[in-house]
This record gives structure tokens, sequence and C-alpha cells, in this order.
């Protein structure tokens, strides 16, 4: 069940980020919730272009609307706590990470055994 | 349900399963890539029980990274580390003297949630990093 979800997710998730705008709001969203005129100056975009990114970052489930105040009209983004794309994005980086080290251990077993030749 | 919090990755390296298990133990600082300019240095203590240890600069203060619970040189290695993270390298003995490392690290979920929400806002700046790697790749 979760595994499905995961892998509907996935899909949705990777299209959302293929674009290097809205990877760099996640990046933003990932310190801080924000307001969307923050956001699309720290992009260097205009509001009205940043609001189609920020709406396919919605639509994918990565980014939420909140108004944190008393006041309706301030809205920041934030990144969803959505505990499977959490895990997902998680797991990734653990793999990508293992890789990486597991590569440079061969690496280096290699380079040590020709030397002892 | 546990494998779904698991990761596992594996690698075919050119020296026997003695010299894998040895060069990943006793020369972990010579091949593990901390951050770039770390000025710490990481040191397994041999056997069950033995710490994974980091230690500052000019024998400086150390740090605990992980405890060693399974020790069986050329065959495997698993530690846990302080998030209570399981991490289990197997060596298996691979054609023409080849080693085939298969490593495993368990109990992703078992992170207590202060932690995991630290890890999930680092995390996803790692996925963005690897995903513009990956796309590049396919180019």
């Amino acid at each position: 069940m979760i595994i499905n979800a995961i892998v509907d997710h996935l899909d949705t998730t990777l299209v959302a980020l293929a674009d290097p705008t809205r990877r760099r709001v996640v990046e933003l969203l990932g310190s801080d919730a924000l307001r969307a005129s923050v956001i699309a100056e720290q992009a260097g975009m205009t509001p009205a272009a940043m609001s189609r990114h920020l709406r396919v970052l919605r639509n994918a489930g990565l980014v939420e609307v909140d108004t944190p105040g008393d006041d309706a009209r301030v809205r920041v983004y934030r990144l969803r706590p959505d505990r499977i794309v959490q895990l997902r994005a998680w797991l990734d980086q653990v793999q990508a990470f293992w890789s990486e080290q597991l590569g440079a251990f061969a690496e280096h077993a290699e380079r040590r055994e020709r030397k002892s030749r | 349900m546990s494998d779904l919090a698991a990761v596992r990755v594996s690698i075919t390296v050119k020296v026997d399963p003695d010299t894998a298990f040895a060069v990943f133990t006793e020369e972990i600082d010579q091949w593990y890539r901390q951050g770039l300019g770390s000025p710490t240095t990481l040191r397994f203590e041999p056997g069950v029980g033995g710490r994974l240890l980091e230690v500052g600069p000019d024998n400086g203060p150390e740090e605990e990274r992980a405890r060693v619970t399974v020790w069986e040189p050329g065959q495997r290695l698993v530690f846990v580390d302080w998030r209570d993270t399981e991490v289990d390298i197997r060596f298996e003995a691979a054609a023409e003297g080849a080693t085939r490392v298969v490593l495993e690290h368990r109990g992703l979920d078992r992170v207590p949630p202060d932690v995991a929400v630290n890890l999930a806002k680092y995390g996803w700046r790692r996925l963005t990093q690897w995903f513009e790697r990956h796309m590049e790749e396919r180019r």
C-alpha cells in the first residue's frame, strides 16, 4: 500500500523537480517557510512567473500554503511535512551517500593492491 | 515493512574478501569521504563492541559515531550508529578473486522525529543535488 503511494508520489515528485527553478524553490523552503513574493525575489523571477511554479509544486504535494498569523492575507509556502515524500527523499540521499562511499572504497582498495604487486 | 526503511548498495572490488574487509576497517580514514577539508580522522576499534571513532586534529577529542555488533573478518561487519540505525556490510567472494561488497543500511524509520526533521531538511538539499547530477549523466 505504502509502496504504491511512494511510486505514485515519486513520478509527480520527479516531474515537479525536473525544473531547476522548482528545485531552487524546494531548497529555499528547506530552511524556512516563505511568502511567494520573497521566493520570487530570491529566485530572481517575477511573481507571476513564480506563481506558475508554485502551483506545480503544490499539485505535486511538495509544498503547501499556510496563513500563520491573524492576517489571512499573509500566506507562506512551506515544504509539506509528508512522511512518505520525506522518507523517499531521505532514502535516496542515503543511497547516493553510500554509493559514493563504496565507490571511494573500491578505488582505494584497488589502487593499493596494484601498488603492492 | 522494515525493508521500506532500508537502502542497499553493492559494488565489486578486485581484491579478495580478507583484503577487502581489512581495507574497509583498518584504512577507513584513507577512503571514506568526509566533508572537504574535514580536520578529523576516522578509526575502527576492532572486534564486537568496538567503536567507530571520529578523532579531532592532533589526537584531539574522540567522538563515538557507531558501535560494532558483528565483526567477522573477510565476511561481515555490522555497526549501529548514534541514531540507532544499522549498517550491515557483507563481503562475498566473487569470480577471479574479487569481492562483492553488499551494504545495507536499515532502520531509517527509527530516527526520532526531531532528528528526522533536521535530516529531512538536509535531505532535500542532497536530493536536489543528486537529481541534478542524475539528469546531467543521462544527457
